[in-house]
């Protein structure tokens, strides 16, 4: 067994991963990095039909080991069910207006952080010989790819999610009632947005998803500027997805402001805790592997 | 009832006003602000929205008060830097009027007190300068000294306030009294022009700078009390503002040399000359051991002290002998106390080494019989004319020669029966008394009375020469002589000295004369029945004396060979005399000259003044008889005239105060009002005396407000300080 080596930090530093190019390269760089510190994965199938034995491969389940083979081949195989596909992960990628935006001091766009979290998280999963599926939204479903185990699939999701288009309205909460009702398998869905749509709304999809008895994870990606509002000056706010532009000091409004942008967070934060869904709240210039391995290693103590 | 005192603001440097414009720059700011802004997509515009719509209002609040704060600040700053001040015009008045201030400024020498460093005149020309400084732009000034008599110093309102302070700066405080109700008709008069010429000048004040002491204010005649009621109360009529402002001090403590003289009437040298010296006190305390000094031309010659009691005289002499002739200055001083200036008093005193008389005998000795004059000459020189003790020389001449002499070079001229007098003879007569000579005119037989009172008595635009006009002859017997009660000069000192023979003189004829009462004429001795027996009159500087009967003439009298005779003549000699004396001697604000005689004119004389000032005054002629005089003697002191023609000469002139305008008790305000402006409505101040930071003068009192504007912005800075803080937690 490989012990795992310490993950360079840089390796998850937004500013650093920015640099390079395409988002499969940004996935590997991560996955790489996070699971070779893991003795675990955190998904894991349910199937008990053998079908064949495959090589053993750092972070796979221990138990799954056929001990029978060791014992004459002295090497490690692991038993592969019928069903290979033991979890479907669908990436709900919001690719709406408002993911566009990037601050002065944020490294990447909240949409680029989140189609880096995405093709991070489908890569984990195809390692896991697991099958990923990625539906692309703003107020409709722009581009939606069925799940597959094949590890070449992580090239269709990342070019998808590279050319997804953008500039129109979210509209959350309908596209995840739409998913709900197209998603033909249950399995986790991950939601990668910045939630700016009717919170109603949004609450009324992830409980229909809930319904439909998937796991969801929520994804909340916020540009550090929208938590903190820093601005200084005087400042002309152009309002994204149609909303109208404004003047003002915006040192008289931001205790206001980030007032108002708390009771948003907490009322998501608190539904999604009603709902038993995963929030993750990721700030674009924080460090991604702290975005996965804060909510992966939760996951992991869950599943054990 | 007092005009009510409307208040007026005003800024002593209104040009930094024109930095109110710098209260524009936070609204500047401001709105430069909102047009310089960046510019920022914006995703979660929903909740920066919903933060808006809540704190709009306050918000706008907010910046419209630290608007308005920032922006006051900058006007209180700039105008606490114009130096406002809050001022009582004490004008009935409307504000915003121009006004024509005329300044009666006290030149009455009790304004010399010195209270602290300054004198009191100083004192009144800074309240002078400190109420012009403080005035509005466009008022006008006037000013004028209330001496005595008054002079116009600035007559045409001056808007140039540098010159006019520039002449209130130069102007010195005269050593003379003051003369209030003059002053009030000088005052009045300058308005009245001022109203005729500047009509922009729509109202009017009076202001009083003065002690309010002395007899200036409080005069001894009613008349003049009355004056100075009335005239005031005009001026008030006329729309005129009254304002005193009262520069005195509540320490009538002065002390004065009132007086200085000698009683020998006749200084000569080698001859000890005594000296008396009166010390006044006009003070409520008793001074004693008062240190007098006596100075001869600036030397000291001695000193002693005195005990003066409050309210009352001392006196003390000296006596000093003259090594040369010609005029000296004899002085006499005291110190310690406040006011200086009548603390020395001078005396200008002729010293000779010999006297010059002409006797014109009108009746020379012919067959025996002595000439008219000849007793005469014996009387006014008795002894041998190569002693020592004789000081006189007498020049003899004839009636029809007489006049061949230069009058200018004789003391006295005595004249006995003459004849008559031709016009020239009395023009001559008439200059040589006008030039301060002495006459002595003895009638007798051969008198032509008609011609006498024709040409020498002033008739019909003739010369007055005599101090009497003659009657009719009067023959009758042997009367005696009243000395009436010895009281003149001439004959006081037979007093008491009935041997002299004075009261027993036989006369028998004499002429009755009718003494110029008009023109100052006295009675020296009568006769028995009340007829005039020697008159004595001044004529110009000069002194004449007329005695009714002859010096020669045994059948008119025996006089001249009476014991009286020799003492009489020599003592009208010196009476005569007189005049030359006392012309060296006047009161400050009195013009001096003299005569060069009748042979010179347009000559320059040079009179330097106490302060060592020198002008050049030239004599001029009328009447064949070159006169010079100088009238600027405002300063108390000896004054020395020098001329060169008709030969190199020169005398002294002293001129000393008034000792009663040293009586420093001076009006309270309630005396002012209720003795001396009784109905008359006025503003009255005593408090002049202001720090330099913070002139406050009298009615025209100026508040400055420059501190409170200060004040105010700072407060201002700190609410905004405050609100900016407070909006900035909000916000935070």
């Amino acid at each position: 067994m490989t012990p795992p080596t310490e993950p360079t930090p840089t390796c998850f530093d937004p500013r650093t991963l920015a640099k390079l190019a395409g988002l499969e390269l940004r996935a590997r760089s991560i996955v790489e990095g996070y699971v070779s510190g893991m003795h675990r994965s955190p998904f894991h199938g349910f199937s008990v039909e053998f079908a064949e034995h495959r090589e053993y491969a750092p972070g796979d389940d221990v138990r799954h080991v056929d001990w029978k083979v060791y014992g004459k081949t002295d090497k490690y195989y692991l038993k592969q069910y019928e069903e290979e596909t033991n979890l479907i992960c669908y990436l709900a990628l919001d690719a709406s207006e408002s993911m566009t935006y990037q601050s002065a001091d944020a490294p990447m766009s909240k949409l680029d952080y989140a189609r880096t979290v995405a093709a991070a998280l489908a890569y984990l999963v195809l390692r896991q010989q697991d099958s990923v599926g990625l539906a692309v939204f703003d107020q409709e479903v722009r581009s939606l790819v069925r799940p597959s185990g094949n590890p070449s699939h992580l090239k269709q999701l990342t070019h998808v999610m590279e050319r997804a288009e953008t500039g129109r309205k979210t509209a959350a909460g309908a596209i995840l009632h739409e998913l709900a009702e197209r998603l033909p398998k249950r399995g986790v869905v991950v939601l990668l947005s910045d939630l700016f749509d009717n919170v109603a709304s949004l609450l009324a999809g992830l409980k229909h998803l809930r319904h439909r008895r998937h796991e969801v994870i929520v994804f909340h990606v916020l540009d550090p500027a929208e938590l903190d509002f820093p601005f200084e000056q005087t400042t002309l706010f152009k309002g994204l997805e149609a909303w109208p532009d404004t003047l003002t000091d915006p040192r008289t409004l931001r205790k206001a402001y980030l007032a108002e942008f708390a009771k948003f967070l907490l009322e998501v934060r608190k539904s999604c805790q009603e709902l038993r869904a995963d929030y993750v709240l990721l700030r674009t210039d924080q460090p991604l592997d702290v975005a996965l391995s804060s909510y992966l290693s939760k996951r992991l103590e869950r599943t054990k | 009832m007092l005009p009510v005192t409307p208040i007026v603001a005003f800024f002593t440097q209104p040009w930094m006003l024109l930095w109110a414009a710098a209260a524009a720059a936070p609204i500047l700011i401001h709105l430069l602000n909102r047009r310089r802004y960046r510019e920022q997509s914006w995703a979660a515009m929903e909740y920066l929205l919903a933060a808006m719509r809540k704190n709009v209002r306050r918000i706008q609040i907010e910046q419209w008060l630290l608007l308005a704060l920032r922006t006051l600040i900058v006007l209180l700053l700039v105008a606490a830097v114009a130096d406002p001040v809050i001022q009582g015009l004490g004008l009935s008045h409307g504000a915003g009027a121009r006004t024509h201030r005329l300044f009666l400024l006290d030149g009455s020498y009790s304004m010399g007190y010195r209270a602290d460093q300054a004198a009191r005149f100083e004192s009144a020309k800074q309240v002078i300068t400190r109420i012009v400084d403080e005035s509005p732009q466009g008022d006008g000034f006037t000013l004028v000294l209330m001496s005595a008599p008054p002079r116009v110093i600035v007559q045409t309102p001056s808007f140039a306030r540098s010159e006019f302070l520039a002449e209130l700066e130069s102007l010195q405080l005269p050593h003379g009294g003051g003369d209030v109700a003059a002053s009030l008709a000088t005052a009045t008069e300058v308005l009245r022009a001022a109203r005729r010429d500047e009509r922009k000048l729509s109202r009017d004040e009076v202001c009083f700078v003065s002690d309010l002491c002395g007899p200036s204010w409080n005069p001894a005649d009613r008349a003049s009390r009355q004056a100075i009621h009335d005239r005031a109360a005009t001026l008030v009529d006329e729309g005129t503002s009254l304002v005193v402002v009262d520069v005195g001090q509540d320490d009538p403590e002065n002390i004065a040399v009132a007086e200085i003289a000698t009683p020998d009437r006749f200084s000569a040298v080698g001859r000890e000359t005594r000296f008396e010296v009166q010390l006044l006190n006009h003070g409520r305390r008793d001074r004693n051991q008062v240190r007098v000094e006596f100075l001869v031309d600036g030397a000291r010659v001695g000193a002693t002290q005195v005990d003066v009691k409050a309210g009352g005289t001392a006196a003390t002499s000296f006596r000093h002998r003259f090594d040369t002739s010609g005029d000296h200055a004899v002085e006499a001083r005291i110190t310690g106390d406040k006011l200086d200036i009548d603390n020395h008093r001078w005396l200008s005193l002729p010293v000779r080494d010999r006297l010059r008389v002409l006797c014109v005998d009108g009746n020379p000795r012919s067959q025996g019989r002595p000439g008219a004059a000849d007793y005469l000459r014996v009387a006014l020189s008795p002894e041998d004319g190569t002693s020592d003790k004789n000081l006189v020389d007498v020049e003899a001449a004839t009636e029809g020669t007489w006049l061949e002499n230069e009058l200018t070079g004789f003391d006295c001229v005595f004249l006995s029966d003459v004849h008559q007098f031709t016009a020239a003879e009395a023009t001559a007569l008439e200059s040589f008394l006008a030039a301060g000579g002495g006459l002595v005119t003895f009638l007798g037989p051969q008198v032509d009375v008609e011609n006498y009172n024709q040409r020498l008595c002033g008739q019909d635009g003739a010369p007055r020469v005599l101090p009497a006009t003659i009657g009719e002859l009067v023959a009758e017997n042997q009367q005696p002589v009243d000395p009436l009660g010895y009281r003149h000069a001439i004959v006081s000192p037979f007093r008491d000295q009935e041997q002299a023979g004075l009261l027993t003189t036989p006369i028998s004829r004499y002429f009755r004369v009718s003494p110029d009462a008009e023109h100052g004429a006295q009675v020296v001795a009568a006769l028995a029945d009340g007829d005039a027996w020697i008159v004595e009159a001044p004529v110009e500087r000069g002194v004449s004396i007329l005695v009714a009967t002859s010096a020669a003439d045994r059948d008119w009298t025996l006089l001249p060979v009476w014991p009286s005779f020799v003492p009489l003549v020599q003592e009208m000699l010196i009476a005569a005399m007189q005049g030359k004396n006392e012309e060296r001697n006047l009161i400050v604000g009195r013009p001096f000259g003299g005569s060069l005689g009748s042979a010179v004119a347009d000559v320059p004389v040079r009179v330097t003044n106490p302060r060592d000032v020198e002008a050049v005054v030239t004599a001029t002629s009328d009447d064949g008889h070159a006169r010079w005089a100088f009238g600027e003697t405002y300063t108390s002191g000896v004054y020395r005239a020098a001329w060169n023609a008709p030969t190199a000469a020169e005398a002294q002139f002293a001129v000393n105060v008034d000792p009663q305008e040293g009586e420093l008790t001076r009006l309270s305000e309630g005396e002012l009002r209720d003795r001396v402006w009784q109905g008359v409505a006025f503003q009255y101040t005593a408090d002049w005396q202001g720090s330099d930071d913070a002139p406050s003068v009298g009615l025209s009192r100026a508040t400055p407000m420059h501190q409170g504007l200060l004040l105010a912005a700072l407060l201002a800075m700190v609410a905004e300080s405050t609100l900016a803080w407070y909006s900035g937690a909000r916000a935070a």
